[in-house]
């Protein structure tokens, strides 16, 4: 039988004689022991061990119960106790429960404490023996698997919902064209004529909508969910490329955009670029009739917190109030497709911009005299101040 | 067999320009519809409905999803300013939302008689001329 083994016997024999073998044991397995006086309950000798665990000096302690029982959480000694009643009462009852505690810095200690009461020969126990072991670390992953697992629902469910309002938003233009190729089905082969002609017209521009819609689409999935590398942006260069890039829109409409001096930011450059392009862009488009649309780009430094404020403001047809909470929604648009083009993604991509710039956009806007989107930045943490 | 039951006036408010053309279109080859009138944003079809001299309107076929007023909040704003006028004219949604909210959030307003799905096609509309008459 292995429990005849001699090395066991050496062992308790070892244990007895020489204090630093049990010394090993308990300090490379536990995290404090405990020893209490059930004759005489005022006296609780507490390892240095479990002192050191919530962060105390072990000499500032004089062994009394008292002095765990002010530190763990009311409801933990709660239980404890009951659990102490219990197995006093009957052995098979272990002492056995996790408790929390209060640590010197004010966080909280998981410990799972278990002890065993020393009986007399009447059965009547007379000590109790107990030792902590720390589980503060394993609660802590379970508190940051728990939280993970909380994201990824987050993040399923917005996709869900994503890939919903795609689906469906793609259903529209789908069936236009169904009715359009009905419609020329009903004309029937070879027709020809205005008539078939316009309603060929409009199929190509169906499609043409659609590729404009999937390409939008696109952009805004190679944005979402991404954490992009952020490092020092100059602003002033990315107002210049998303100009440059929308030359040709401007010059048509005959817009004029005027670059304020711009900081430098801690950003992506190439999402910032696509809302530089999107802000200004809709400035130029979104244009009153018989005015020509002036964009202007400026922007301050917040001398308190450093947050920096670009501003985007246009002399266009402006948003009513009760409009404004619709923009910034996946698909939403405020105008029909005759008045002025659009896919309803750019505002939502821009405000996801934002935000992962750990920043918001917001708007203000009187309709009739133009609209203003201010983007806001954090400051560039103990980065240089130009 | 009996005679086909007819709609005199159709209004359509839905914001796809080639949408409302189509629709136009099939209601007056059907043969079953006089008259037709549309409107791309909800909030001026609501005007309509609440000016006095207006011709009546037998049914609409109202889209979801529109640019500013959608589909809902018109049926809303028409319950709260056109009151029992309104419940009286035949409501048919009409649109690609596929979401079965959306279908009960629909059925739960008095005017809407039905749901059709995009696009319309003729028997859809013959179905709506029965659904009128049984109105009536």
């Amino acid at each position: 039988m292995q429990d005849s083994n001699y090395l066991k016997a050496e062992l308790t024999d070892l244990i007895q004689s020489d204090e630093s073998t049990w010394n090993f044991i308990q300090q490379g397995s536990l995290d404090g022991i405990w020893y209490w006086d059930l004759e005489d309950p005022e006296n609780e000798w507490m390892s240095p061990e479990l002192w050191q665990l919530f962060g105390i000096d072990p000499a500032t302690k004089a062994h009394s119960p008292d002095e765990w029982q002010d530190i763990i959480f009311p409801e933990d000694l709660a239980l404890a106790l009951k659990n102490f009643e219990a197995h006093c009462a009957d052995p098979d009852c272990p002492y056995d429960q996790v408790v929390r505690y209060r640590h010197a810095d004010g966080s909280i200690v998981w410990v799972r404490c278990r002890g065993l009461a020393i009986r007399d020969e009447t059965g009547k126990p007379i000590r109790m023996l107990g030792a902590h072991t720390d589980l503060t670390a394993v609660k802590k992953s379970e508190e940051n698997a728990r939280e993970g697992w909380r994201a990824a629902e987050l993040a399923n469910s917005e996709l869900k919902s994503f890939a919903y309002s795609v689906s469906h938003d793609m259903k529209a233009p789908a069936n236009t064209l169904k009715l359009l190729l009905d419609e020329m089905a009903h004309l029937g082969f070879g027709a020809e004529g205005d008539e078939a002609r316009s309603i060929l017209d409009m199929a190509q521009k169906t499609v043409a909508r659609m590729q404009t819609q999937i390409d939008d689409i696109l952009d805004y999935t190679s944005v979402i969910g991404l954490e992009p590398e952020l490092e020092p942006l100059d602003l002033s260069k990315v107002a210049a490329e998303a100009v440059a890039a929308l030359q040709a829109d401007i010059l048509v409409a005959n817009g004029e955009v005027k670059i304020g001096p711009l900081p430098w930011v801690n950003g992506a450059a190439t999402q910032m670029n696509i809302l530089f392009q999107n802000l200004i862009s809709n400035g130029i488009k979104f244009r009153r009739k018989d005015v020509a649309p002036a964009v202007r780009i400026d922007a301050d430094i917040d001398p308190v917190d450093g947050k920096v404020t670009v501003r985007f403001t246009d002399n266009g047809i402006g948003i009513s109030e009760a409009d404004q909470p619709r923009i910034f929604a996946l698909f939403q648009r405020l105008h029909t497709r005759e008045n002025f083009a659009g896919t309803g993604i750019g505002l939502p991509l821009c405000l996801r911009i934002a935000m992962i710039h750990k920043g918001t956009l917001e708007v203000a806007s009187t309709p009739g005299e133009g609209t203003c989107f201010s983007l806001i930045l954090p400051g560039r943490s103990g980065g240089d101040a130009k | 067999m009996t005679d086909q039951n007819t709609i005199g006036c159709a209004m359509i408010v839905d914001d796809e320009p080639f949408d409302q053309m189509m629709y136009e279109r099939i209601l007056k080859r059907s043969g079953l519809v006089d008259q037709v009138i549309g409107f791309q944003y909800a909030a001026e079809a609501l005007d309509y409905l609440a000016r006095p001299d207006r011709s009546k309107v037998d049914v609409i076929f109202l889209d979801i999803n529109m640019p500013r007023m959608n589909g809902f909040e018109f049926l809303e704003a028409a319950n709260r300013d056109l009151g029992p006028a309104f419940v009286k004219v035949c409501v048919v949604m009409l649109t690609t939302s596929i979401a079965p909210e959306d279908r009960a959030r629909a059925a739960s307003y008095d005017a809407v008689r039905d749901f059709i799905s995009k696009p319309l096609g003729k028997d859809d509309v013959v179905h709506v001329a029965n659904l009128l008459a049984e109105v009536e």
